[in-house]
C-alpha cells in the first residue's frame, strides 16, 4: 500500500532521512516513534504529498507520487484520512455542520450516523468546533475518517491530544481490524503491542 | 475564534455602490433630458416671400411635418403676427393700411437632430433652396452652446459612473482577496481530504453570491423607500418625476445584473490568483 524507495529528505543541509526503504502492507497498524524533530511528521507529509522528497520515490496504492497529476493526487487523498496537529477541522463550524459538509462534498453520507455513534459525538453535534477540547477534536477527526471510510489513515502524534492512551489504542485497533483500515501513526514513545517502523538514524549510516 | 465579518462588509459595500450608482445615473439622466428639452425648445423661424399665399404657406408647413429632423411646426398667420406686435408695442391697429409682415413658420427641431451642426446647416439649405422662402433665422450659436453643454455633461456623466464602477471593482477585488485569505485555511484543509478545487471554488462563489443577493435585495427595498420619500415629500422637479423613477429603476436593475457579473469574474480571478495546489 505504501512504498518508500531510496527516499531522502533534506531541509537545506539538514538531513532528515537518507535512502530509506520500507513497505507497509494493506491492513497493517504501524507506529513511527522517535524523539523530537526526528522527522516523524515529515514522513507522514511525504505520504500525503504535502511535502516532496529530495530524492527517491514514494508510492501510494502502487502509484508513484513524484510526477503525479494534481487531479490524481486529489483522487488518492480521498482514500487517505489524515490528522495533523490542527486536526484538519474547520473551527467556526459546528460538529454536525462540519461532518455534514465533508461527507456531502465527498458524497459519503451513508456512514455518518455510524461514525457519530462510534465516537460518541451525539451530545456535541451542535457545539462549535473551537469550543471542543483537544480530545473531543481528535474524536471528531477520527469520526470524519470513519465516516469517509478511507482505507489509509495517517495520524500525527495522536497521544499528545488524547489523554486516555489505552482507549485510543483500542479505537485504532478497532478501526484497523473491523474496518480494514491501514493505519500509520507517530508517537514520541513506542507502544509495545504495535508494529514499529524504524527509519531514523539513516542520515548517520554512511558516516558510521 | 474571530467572527468572519467580510461577508457583511462586501454586502454593505455592494449596497452602497448600487444605491449611489443608481441615484447618480438617475440624476444625470434627468439633467441630460432637461438639456435635450432645452435644445428642442429653441425655435427656428422661416419667413415666406411677400407674394406667397396662405394656402401655399400652409401646404409647405404641412410638408415639413414629415421631415425627420422636425419635431413640430407652427404656422404664424401674418395678420395674427401683426396684432401681436401691435399689442406688444401698444400701437393702434389702424396705423397700418397694409400688413407689411410675411407668413412665417416657427419650427422646433428634434433634439438628436439638432445636436449635429451639419444637420442644422443642411436643414437651413433645404429651407433656403425653396422658392417660397425669403429668410431663415436659425440661432446657430445657441444650438452650438447647448450641444457643447450636453456633450460635456454626457462626458462628465460617463466619467463619473466609470469612476464609481472602477472604485467598486477595486474595493470588491480587495475584499474578495481578504475573504479568500480568511477562508484559505479551511480550503486547504478540505484539499487535504481530496476535495476538488472546483468544489472549493463553488463554495467560495456561494459565499460571495449570498453577499450579492442580500445587497441586491436591500438595494431594492431601500431604493423603493428613497423614491417613495422623494416623490411624496420632496419632489423638486415634478415635471421629471417619471424620468427620475424610470431611470432609477432601470439603472438599479442594470447595476444589480452588472455587479453580479463583476463579482463572478472577480471571484474567479481572485480564486485562481490566490489558490494554491497543495
Amino acid at each position: 500500500m505504501i512504498e518508500f524507495v531510496d527516499v531522502s529528505k533534506f531541509y537545506k543541509d539538514r538531513c532528515v532521512f537518507k535512502d530509506i526503504n520500507f513497505y507497509v502492507k494493506e491492513g497493517q497498524l504501524v507506529q513511527v516513534s522517535g524523539g523530537f524533530a526526528c522527522g516523524k511528521t515529515t514522513l507522514l507529509k511525504l505520504i500525503c504529498r504535502l511535502e516532496k522528497p529530495t530524492s527517491g520515490d514514494v508510492k501510494i496504492f502502487g502509484e508513484p507520487l513524484n510526477r503525479i497529476k494534481y487531479s490524481r493526487l486529489m483522487h488518492l487523498r480521498r482514500h487517505m484520512g489524515v490528522v495533523f496537529d490542527d486536526f484538519g477541522l474547520i473551527e467556526n463550524l459546528s460538529v454536525k455542520a462540519y461532518l455534514y459538509l465533508v461527507t456531502k462534498l465527498l458524497k459519503r453520507k451513508q456512514y455518518l450516523e455510524e461514525a457519530i455513534d462510534f465516537f460518541s459525538l451525539q451530545n456535541l453535534l451542535d457545539t462549535k468546533i473551537f469550543n471542543l477540547s483537544l480530545s473531543e477534536k481528535y474524536r471528531l477527526a477520527l469520526a470524519r475518517i470513519l465516516a469517509l471510510r478511507t482505507p489509509l489513515v495517517l495520524l500525527d502524534e495522536p497521544f499528545s491530544y488524547y489523554k486516555n492512551k489505552q482507549e485510543l489504542i483500542n479505537m485504532l485497533k478497532t478501526l484497523n481490524e473491523n474496518y480494514k483500515m491501514t493505519i500509520i501513526f507517530t508517537s514520541y514513545a513506542p507502544i509495545e503491542s504495535i508494529d514499529h517502523l524504524d527509519i531514523f538514524n539513516s542520515c548517520n549510516v554512511g558516516e558510521q | 475564534m474571530k467572527k468572519d465579518s467580510t461577508r457583511l462588509v462586501i454586502t454593505f459595500v455592494m449596497l452602497i455602490f448600487l444605491l449611489v450608482i443608481s441615484l447618480s445615473t438617475s440624476i444625470l439622466y434627468t439633467v441630460n433630458n432637461y438639456l435635450e428639452s432645452k435644445r428642442s425648445n429653441v425655435p427656428v423661424f422661416v419667413f415666406f416671400k411677400d407674394n406667397v399665399s396662405k394656402e401655399q404657406a400652409l401646404l409647405y408647413a404641412n410638408s415639413l411635418k414629415t421631415h425627420p429632423g422636425v419635431k413640430s411646426v407652427k404656422f404664424i398667420d401674418k395678420s395674427q403676427a401683426l396684432l401681436d406686435i401691435l399689442s406688444k408695442l401698444n400701437l393702434p391697429q389702424q396705423q397700418f393700411s397694409e400688413n407689411p409682415l410675411p407668413y412665417s413658420l416657427e419650427i422646433f427641431l428634434k433634439p438628436q437632430f439638432a445636436a449635429e451642426p451639419s444637420n442644422i446647416n443642411s436643414i437651413e439649405k433645404t429651407f433656403k433652396s425653396n422658392s417660397l422662402i425669403d429668410e431663415v433665422r436659425i440661432p446657430k450659436g445657441l444650438f452650438a452652446n447647448i450641444s457643447q453643454t450636453t456633450l460635456t455633461f454626457k462626458e462628465f456623466s460617463y466619467v463619473l459612473i466609470g469612476v464609481f464602477i472602477l472604485l467598486e471593482i477595486i474595493i470588491l477585488a480587495l475584499l474578495l482577496k481578504i475573504t479568500y485569505e480568511h477562508k484559505r485555511d479551511s480550503y486547504d484543509k478540505l484539499k487535504l481530504l481530496g476535495i476538488k478545487r472546483v468544489k472549493i471554488f463553488l463554495m467560495f462563489l456561494k459565499h460571495i453570491f449570498l453577499s450579492w443577493f442580500f445587497a441586491s435585495l436591500l438595494a431594492v427595498i431601500l431604493g423603493s423607500i428613497i423614491m417613495f420619500l422623494y416623490i411624496n415629500y420632496i419632489n423638486l422637479v415634478p415635471v421629471y418625476q417619471n424620468d427620475i423613477l424610470i431611470s432609477f429603476g432601470a439603472s438599479g436593475g442594470l447595476y444589480i445584473v452588472f455587479s453580479f457579473i463583476i463579482l463572478m469574474v472577480l471571484s474567479l480571478f481572485v480564486f485562481f490568483i490566490e489558490d494554491e495546489k497543495i
